[in-house]
């Protein structure tokens, strides 16, 4: 769905019941969107230079601190120009934080598993994706994913190859299968606590910061898919182009995202997150990696404490208000 | 002593009745699929008693309700002793079928009251089963149909039957969890799932629809999206376009809509919904929280009259 339309949704949606927009104030906490994701383009001990598809490559300082990922810790020698950089600047001042190299998640059912290939369906939205799971990792993710057959949950890290992705470490830190059933008559709130996870979006979303939603409407336009199970958390049903504000819990930054999928594999997950504390149980947002690096989440963890304000949209309107 | 068979027929008139009717309008929901395997154990497929295949099985419901409504309106218009053994019949075999369930497959319900109660089998459904059986004998001594018995029945044939109604109320598990039932708070609006076709049925007979279907240019709304307990429909209207916002939930669903002229509703990508241009929201329903607009596609002139004091937000 193109930006504009999503930003025609929000605003008729807000007419039509008489909603305010959220305040000022609320908006100053959000994060201001630092991450850079690109293609790297050159790369020396002290710059980083990324083409981000912008008229201009742009040219980030290094220094010993940055903590550089390529399926793992590594170091300068892992920016290659042609892989893909995700950048996390430094918060108070000059210079780059983190760089992820190459790294992607592979989340969904597993379809097929032929020795340590497993084919897994990661939804309507992303197809299906083939994971290497070489063997000095299997050990690591049979403690999250103990029975790799085909039909049960599958969550991982992985870093870009040749041959596929290829799996680093598991993308969640508990096992993954619903244990608990869905809160059906669970009452109304105007935030949800669970946890936030990222995934690589549609290219054509239109959307560097956004988020896959695991309870979008199916009916009508809203863009939700059919035959998706009730999410582990009370979530409200929401609409492609629907505001949220998440809040990262460890860091205490927000940033205001739009839906731009839905999370139909998020809504079959029951864990939690234990990044700092543990969170309640579900899945409740799943972010672009730009919009999950600018909040303070780190890549490689896959996930963190988060809670989604529903303050600006409409599903915090209930019809005994109006 | 009339008063003791005629009370009897009454008791199985009413329990009859209810128990076909109920079981008629109930739709039981399918049976649970076990499954293949346990922690990578397969479970070998088991043969369903004989008891489980009736109990599950529409047909045979709907056939014992039926009997049940027959045997029912018989009793109640003659009391010829066909219709007084086969109501002793019935229920008999009613108890032995019940304590069969209780033995091999009680966690099924008994579907006495169709599926009003789901409680397991136990000694309470066994016991309201017998009682059954003990009051269809008793009516075999009666001579009156059961309208007879309302048109002239004695104090004590009432009171009998309050009694034991009563008795029976007390021992059936069906009062209790429909009571627990009412107490439960519904699945919140937000989180109701909620058919387009609902929606568009009660916006089709809002005051709301009524008002603006003049102006619309199509029957069919161009987007349909929703946030929580709204759907929002927008429809195409002369220079403009109509956005209404349907309740989602269970009951009582309200509607508004509003007005947005084609220019506006077009280049408003950097619209702040609070700035002091937008339009007036259009309640349905009077003692809402604003004055209709009356005609068929109001002038934003007129819409955007009084907006300040109508617009919430969310915390």
């Amino acid at each position: 769905m193109p930006h504009r339309d999503r930003t025609r949704r929000r605003r008729r949606a807000g007419l039509a019941l008489g909603l305010a927009a959220p305040t000022a104030a609320s908006a100053a906490r959000h994060a201001e969107p630092t991450a850079v994701r690109g293609t790297i383009v050159d790369a020396s001990p002290h710059v980083l230079v990324v083409d981000t598809g912008g008229a201009e490559p742009i040219r980030l300082p290094l220094t010993p601190t940055t903590s550089i990922w390529y399926g793992g810790r590594s170091g300068p020698h892992a920016l290659v120009p042609g892989r893909e950089a995700i950048v996390r600047p430094n918060a108070d001042g000059p210079g780059v934080e983190r760089v992820w190299v190459d790294i992607t998640r592979v989340t969904g059912v597993i379809r097929a598993r032929s020795h340590r290939v497993i084919e897994v369906d990661q939804g309507p939205h992303r197809g299906t994706a083939e994971v290497h799971v070489p063997d000095r990792v299997l050990h690591r993710i049979l403690v999250r994913h103990p029975r790799m057959e085909p039909g049960e949950l599958m969550d991982v890290i992985c870093v870009r190859s040749p041959d596929g992705p290829r799996a680093v470490r598991p993308g969640s830190s508990q096992p993954a299968q619903r244990l608990a059933p869905p809160a059906g008559d669970a009452p109304a709130a105007t935030a949800v606590q669970g946890t936030a996870t990222w995934f690589r979006p549609d290219p054509d979303a239109g959307a560097a910061r956004g988020a896959a939603y695991p309870a979008v409407d199916p009916e009508g336009r809203a863009g939700g898919c059919p035959d998706v199970p009730p999410a582990c958390a009370p979530l409200p049903y929401l609409s492609q182009g629907s505001e949220l504000i998440v809040h990262n819990e460890c860091t205490g930054r927000s940033v205001a995202v739009p839906v731009i999928e839905c999370g139909c594999i998020a809504a079959r997950y029951c864990d939690r997150c234990v990044e700092c504390g543990t969170s309640p149980r579900g899945r409740i947002v799943e972010l672009t990696p730009e919009a999950f690096v600018d909040l303070g989440g780190d890549l490689d963890a896959g996930c963190f404490n988060a809670r989604v304000d529903l303050a600006a949209t409409a599903a915090c309107s209930r019809p005994e208000e109006r | 002593m009339d008063f003791l068979p005629d009370a009897q027929v009454l008791l199985l008139v009413v329990v009859l009745a209810l128990s076909g009717t109920t079981k008629l309008l109930s739709r039981p929901a399918p049976a649970p699929r076990p499954p293949a395997e346990i922690h990578g154990v397969p479970v070998p497929a088991a043969e369903p008693h004989w008891t489980a295949v009736l109990r599950r099985s529409r047909p045979v419901t709907v056939a014992l309700a039926l009997v049940e409504c027959l045997l029912a309106g018989a009793l109640a218009v003659t009391p010829h002793p066909a219709v007084r053994g086969a109501a002793v019949v019935l229920m008999v075999t009613a108890t032995w079928v019940v304590i069969e369930l209780r033995e091999r497959t009680p966690d099924l319900g008994c579907g006495c009251f169709g599926e009003l109660s789901t409680e397991p089998v136990g000694r309470r459904s066994v016991v309201r089963a017998a009682l059954l059986a003990v009051a269809a004998l008793g009516a075999l001594g009666g001579d009156r149909a059961a309208l007879e018995i309302v048109a002239g029945g004695s104090w004590r044939t009432w009171s009998l039957f309050a009694a034991e109604l009563a008795l029976l109320a007390a021992v059936s598990p069906e009062p209790a969890e429909l009571l627990r039932r009412r107490r439960r708070p519904p699945t919140p609006c937000e989180r109701r799932p909620s058919p387009l076709p609902e929606s568009l049925s009660r916006l089709r007979r809002s005051d709301q629809w009524r008002r603006h279907r003049s102006s619309l240019t199509a029957e069919e709304p161009v987007d349909v999206w929703r946030e929580g307990c709204w759907r929002f429909l927008a429809y195409p209207a002369r220079d403009a376009e109509i956005v209404f916002a349907v309740s989602t939930a269970a009951r009582d669903r309200t509607v508004h809509a509003t007005v947005l002229p084609s220019d506006e509703s077009a280049s408003s990508d950097a619209g702040d919904p609070a700035d002091d241009t937008a339009p007036a929201r259009v309640p349905d329903e009077a003692g809402g929280s604003g004055a209709p607009v009356e005609g068929p596609a109001p002038s934003p002139a007129v819409e955007r009259s009084a907006e300040g004091d109508r617009t919430l937000t969310c915390r």
